[in-house]
């Protein structure tokens, strides 16, 4: 067995892979904590099923695609529960005739991935059970994130009109039986959180399967990026998630400092480690408020929660003049210094959110009909969530007690002192548990912070570069794992940004949940995911 | 209170004065007089009704607003008191829409029926003594059917919206039903075991002494709980929970036929809070010591309203439970409770009689 030590070191996993498959390994290089190897198209397969078998990589962090002109260069980030590397495998692709093989067969995981790739890119993964387009409707033409698309007209209007002769479509597909329904539940419909539809087929009040179909609002920010130069990027990073904006762009900038060789300032990281847990405290009030009003308590739980998270936007407010798009970060620092007198009002507020939390715990956890809604429903064990994809509290609440900011420390979480939230059952009410738990955990990280904020410039500045290279983050958004991947090639625009989004993985676990359950539980399990349609259709 | 007595009786004397004027006057046949009566009874008492009915949804809003920590309506009149008056005639004024594919001749008649359904059963509610329109001798049976006959309206307005939302959310209406029925009949039971009667003027006049509440507390708390299953409101409002089924059965329904559900769910609210009180909260007769400082109408309705109050605060604290869940509450715990309190009535029959 490996010491951790070892674990941490991303040369014993390219050692490894240069013993086990010598010849289909084409180059290997250390970036980072990153264990880069090449292989052949052929192999891939092999080597992250190897990957996951032998080296107990557990989850697909993403998977992108880079269009080189004359060749496809398919990128694969792989995560460990145990230590901070990332193993990266690359491979290039005949541009005319991209195939490969799929790793859904293993790694359930990379299905969405690998339809998105699909998608975007055209690239085909040989033995994927349902490769279908993703975001675009299937008859679109070309392949949107290649350099050489060219955007054609839609017939939205013939498409819009045929759409409702579509039922004998869904009948010949998906074979109903006499007893059984199929249910769109959406693209509008209280629970969803979003534009998107929840499948669901039912026989009696039973769910027999459910899946989500996506790609209502894809406004395409990775392509929508190439086109602009990195600080015009911000605002648009901004809109990927309009609960947790914060977390974001935050996200963004700290992987272009990255690329572009940039340490912000100390005040800066304190100031935005600060804002970031502020932001997840604001995002897990909205989802549990969210949760409450989907299970039926009729909106009282909403109200107060929303009354708490007013104080936290008047505090965005007024560093930032924004109340839900921010745009604070900026490459070097933040935006602005912080005002006179926000320390002592977030003090305060967080003091009134430390003592309000046992009643918003009191009117769930006291409630027994909450424990009815929410006990062993939608349970997802601890080898299925891995499998499925789970990302952050949806993992955690499966018993994995995994999280970036404690694995792969980035801004000042080296330094603070909290725990991880877990929960053991994997059900809605365990993904309570865990929220709960974290908004209890970024209080005491931001109280550990606050008083210690060191005085100094806040903002560097950074002049417009041109840089040549790659740069990989990853951070812990509230809904999980999220992570950026910058490609420049000596331009003012990036080549490629791919951006990883925790809610789309978490959204395609809802099929492993939505099987043989009662109707009525559609509401809790959707609410327990914490949705937010701006990164999923990204 | 004899000067309230006076008043109503005299005003009461007026008005069959000019109706038996009008009646010599134009030279109806006498058999004519006592339906009309009765009919001019049902009038007034629907119009005082109506202002009732208003109060009731004007504080129901305001009560959720102040438990939500906000201010609920406050534009329209004073403290918003026009509001529902403003959002009625904008049902109104709104379009009535008929799906393509729904059952066009249901989709119309439901909505009437149902309003029309609800309206019945306060015929043959005392609100004090000698206010009723009607006292017929089975009346509690009457109010319970007409009651139950609701869930077979639901699921025929569900299905003839065509929509699959609809229909679960009727078909959840028929099963509900089933899940607070018996419970809800038996512990009315058995208050009927300790009057003898199932007429609400008696069973009224029996508590004069002593609240059946003090007598049948179970019963009064399954009557409570089965009350809010009945009246489908939170936290069972499981036919029309809005997270997964939209709006249930009332989806496809719009304008002035949506504005006659909600008229007709707060008639239902206050036939049932009537009932409620009549059974275990004593009627009309107020609390003793200061019972005789109000009139007993007033008492009525005070308690009507508290308890009301408490349905509110109820609808605003509790998730909803899922079908099988509901259905579980009601088959495996009210039910056997309600049996087991008709059976000690039963067995204590004598000694609860010899307190009245």
């Amino acid at each position: 067995m490996a010491t951790k030590e070892v674990l941490a070191n991303p040369e014993y996993y390219l050692t490894e892979t240069k013993n086990k498959f010598g010849d289909v390994i084409e180059e290997t290089k250390v970036v980072g904590n990153q264990a880069v190897v090449y292989v052949k198209s052929s192999s891939v397969a092999k080597v992250a099923r190897w990957a996951k078998e032998e080296m107990n990589f557990k989850q697909p962090i993403w998977l992108t695609a880079i269009d080189n002109k004359d060749n496809l260069e398919l990128v694969y980030f792989f995560n460990h529960f145990g230590s901070p590397v990332i193993y990266t495998i690359r491979s290039f692709l005949d541009r005319d005739n991209p195939v490969v093989e799929s790793l859904t067969s293993f790694w359930p995981a990379a299905n969405w991935l690998e339809r998105e790739m699909y998608d975007m890119f055209g690239i085909k993964f040989e033995g994927h059970p349902n490769l279908r387009r993703l975001y675009l409707p299937d008859d679109w033409e070309g392949y949107p994130l290649r350099k050489d698309y060219v955007p054609k007209e839609y017939p939205w209007k013939e498409r819009v009109e045929s759409y409702y002769d579509s039922n004998e479509y869904y009948k010949e597909h998906f074979k109903l039986a006499d007893n059984e329904m199929l249910i769109h539940m959406g693209p509008q419909h209280p629970i969803l959180h979003g534009t998107w539809k929840l499948m669901v087929r039912v026989r009696g009040d039973t769910i027999v399967e459910g899946w989500p179909e996506i790609g209502y609002i894809h406004r395409g920010t990775e392509k929508l990026a190439e086109g602009l130069r990195y600080e015009q990027i911000i605002p648009l990073t901004d809109r990927l998630c309009y609960v947790s904006s914060m977390s974001w762009h935050t996200l963004y900038t700290m992987t272009v400092e990255k690329l572009f060789g940039v340490e912000p300032p100390i005040r800066a990281q304190y100031i935005r480690t600060i804002v970031l847990e502020m932001q997840r405290i604001v995002s897990h009030i909205i989802w549990l408020i969210a949760l409450a009003a989907d299970i039926g308590t009729y909106h009282s739980l909403f109200l107060y929660g929303l009354r708490e998270r007013e104080k936290f936007l008047d505090l965005f407010e007024q560093i930032c003049g924004a109340r839900l798009t921010y745009t604070y970060s900026r490459i070097g620092g933040v935006a602005k210094d912080i005002p006179d007198g926000w320390i002592e009002k977030l003090k305060e507020t967080l003091a009134d959110l430390e003592r309000h939390m046992p009643e918003y715990r009191d009117l769930m956890e006291g409630s027994e009909l909450f424990h009815m809604r929410t006990r062993n429903v939608g349970t997802l064990s601890r080898e299925t969530a891995i499998e499925a994809g789970a990302r952050g509290p949806m993992l955690r609440a499966s018993n994995v007690s995994y999280d970036v900011r404690k694995i792969d420390p980035y801004l000042l979480y080296g330094d603070v002192d909290f725990d991880i939230a877990t929960a053991k059952d994997g059900d809605v009410y365990s993904r309570y548990l865990v929220r709960m738990g974290e908004v209890e955990e970024s209080i005491r990280i931001i109280q550990q912070l606050i008083d210690k904020i060191p005085s100094g410039e806040y903002r560097k500045k950074v002049s417009p570069k041109k840089p040549v290279g790659e740069a990989f983050v990853r951070t812990e958004d509230p809904r999980g794992e999220s992570a950026m991947f910058i490609v420049g090639r000596g331009t003012f625009n990036p080549y490629r940004l791919m951006i990883a989004t925790p809610a789309y993985m978490n959204l395609s676990t809802i099929p492993y949940m939505l099987k043989n359950v009662p109707f009525a539980d559609v509401a809790a399990i959707v609410a327990s995911v914490d949705l937010c349609m701006g990164e999923i259709d990204k | 209170m004899s000067w309230f007595d006076d008043m109503i009786s005299s005003s009461w004397e007026f008005i069959v004065s000019i109706i038996l004027t009008v009646f010599h006057v134009l030279n109806i046949p006498d058999w004519l007089l006592d339906p009309v009566l009765i009919l001019t009874k049902v009038i007034i008492l629907l119009l005082l009704f109506s202002l009732d009915l208003l109060m009731i949804v004007w504080y129901e809003r305001k009560l959720i607003g102040r438990f939500h920590n906000r201010r609920s309506v406050t534009e329209t009149g004073k403290f918003g008191l026009l509001q529902n008056i403003a959002d009625f005639v904008k049902l109104m004024i709104k379009e009535d829409i008929i799906p393509k594919k729904a059952d066009k001749f249901l989709h119309n008649l439901v909505p009437a029926l149902f309003m029309f359904l609800a309206m019945v059963p306060l015929v043959v509610i005392p609100f004090g003594p000698n206010l009723w329109a009607a006292n017929i001798e089975t009346s509690l049976i009457f109010v319970v059917a007409m009651l139950s006959m609701t869930p077979g309206l639901i699921l025929l307005g569900g299905w003839a919206g065509n929509n699959k939302f609809s229909a679960i959310g009727a078909f959840r209406s028929g099963l509900q039903m089933v899940a607070y029925e018996l419970p809800m009949a038996i512990a009315a039971m058995s208050v009927v075991l300790l009057t003898n009667s199932l007429n609400l003027v008696t069973i009224s006049t029996a508590q004069q002494r002593i609240w059946f509440i003090a007598l049948q507390p179970i019963g009064f708390l399954i009557f409570l709980v089965t009350s809010v299953m009945a009246l489908e409101r939170m936290p069972f409002d499981l036919p029309e929970a809005e997270a997964e089924i939209v709006a249930g059965w009332k989806t496809e329904f719009g304008s002035l036929k949506f504005g006659l559900f909600m008229g007709a769910e707060y008639v239902h609210v206050f036939v049932v809070l009537s009932l409620t009180t009549i059974l275990f909260l004593g009627g009309w007769y107020g609390p003793p010591v200061i019972g005789p400082l109000l009139p007993p109408v007033v008492w009525f309705l005070i308690k009507v309203h508290l308890l009301f109050i408490f349905y509110v605060w109820v609808r605003l604290s509790y998730p909803r439970p899922r079908l099988d869940q509901l259905l579980r509450i009601g088959w495996r715990w009210l039910f056997p409770l309600a049996l087991l309190n008709l059976i000690v009535t039963a067995l204590l029959h004598p000694y609860l009689v010899a307190l009245i």
